[in-house]
């Protein structure tokens, strides 16, 4: 078998360089939508790119997390635990470029950096719930206890999930549905042409490896600090 | 066009960051646990020398 810390040296470079043929594609490759009127528009639109992505993943990492937290609740292993919080985070962080990156778009989309409606509001209550998972375990000092009410905690987060994606279908709202809409619904909306999806999926994929790759790392970081803490519960009753 | 750049700009930043940080962390964890294992070897040793069976007295 091979050595991990070399597969995941290669994990990364390969990540890496999907990232950049991704910002190639994204600013050099893909075309500019027709219906979009001022270059402003045009310029923004490809944070479209990564901003999808972004929240791609964010969703996908509370998903794992909620299934994580199922497992842990069925089998009390401290594992399920760790995945959790792993991906929690590492959705969090994702969340958080989607957010910025979502009103720097805005801004010279709709002339405001942010507006009150369905998909902002539910995604603006979605990151604070997930920030109030983080603030929850450091307030529960008891791990068991802290694993349990984490384990709910991210299952019921989730169900903010589907209400968030749902949302800009749901209700009248001005943000754009660019997947599985006609194009030119909401401000800033567009049709995505053949191009336009290959270099959207392509960025979609890589994401996804990012994230596979981040959770791996983060994973092993999570699992060294909980072999830490046995140890240093270990030496303090010696 | 600066609008695009910020966006791009926040998304590495962030990325990079919080790549960092996970591998300062994992760096300072390895640490901890490079210590915590040489302290609890010499603690466990140390009964031994103390005066357990087959143990050199020390002087």
């Amino acid at each position: 078998m091979k050595n991990p810390n070399s597969l995941m040296m290669g994990l990364f470079i390969v990540t890496g360089l999907l990232m950049m043929g991704a910002i190639v594609l994204a600013l050099g490759v893909a075309p500019d939508p027709v219906n979009l009127a001022t270059p402003t528009e045009r310029f923004a639109q490809r944070i479209f790119y990564f901003h999808v992505p972004n929240w791609w993943v964010g969703f996908l990492a509370y998903l794992v997390a909620a299934v994580a937290g199922v497992l842990y609740l069925i089998s009390r292993r401290e594992q399920w635990d760790a995945v959790g919080v792993s991906s929690i985070e590492i959705g969090l962080a994702f969340n958080t470029i989607g957010l910025i990156s979502g009103s720097i778009w805005a801004k010279p989309t709709w002339n405001t950096w942010w507006t009150w409606e369905p998909r902002l509001t539910t995604a603006a209550i979605g990151w604070l719930m997930y920030v109030g998972y983080l603030m929850l375990r450091s307030a529960i000092e008891n791990p068991h206890q802290r694993a349990r009410f984490a384990a709910v905690f991210s299952i019921l987060a989730f169900l903010d999930v589907p209400v968030i994606f749902l949302a800009i279908r749901w209700w009248r709202t001005i943000h754009p549905v660019v997947i599985g809409g006609e194009g030119g619904q909401g401000v800033g909306g567009f049709a995505l042409g053949p191009t336009i999806q290959l270099v959207f999926f392509f960025c979609l994929g890589t994401f996804t490896l990012l994230y596979v790759t981040l959770m791996l790392v983060r994973l092993r970081a999570e699992l060294l600090s909980r072999r830490v803490e046995h140890l240093r519960q270990r030496l303090m009753f010696r | 066009m600066v609008y695009l750049i910020a966006a791009y700009v926040v998304v590495w930043v962030i990325t990079f960051a919080f790549v960092a940080t996970i591998s300062w962390r994992q760096h300072q964890l390895q640490q901890q646990l490079v210590w915590m294992e040489q302290l609890l070897e010499v603690k466990t040793k140390a009964p031994e020398t103390d005066g357990g069976a087959g143990s050199t007295p020390t002087p």
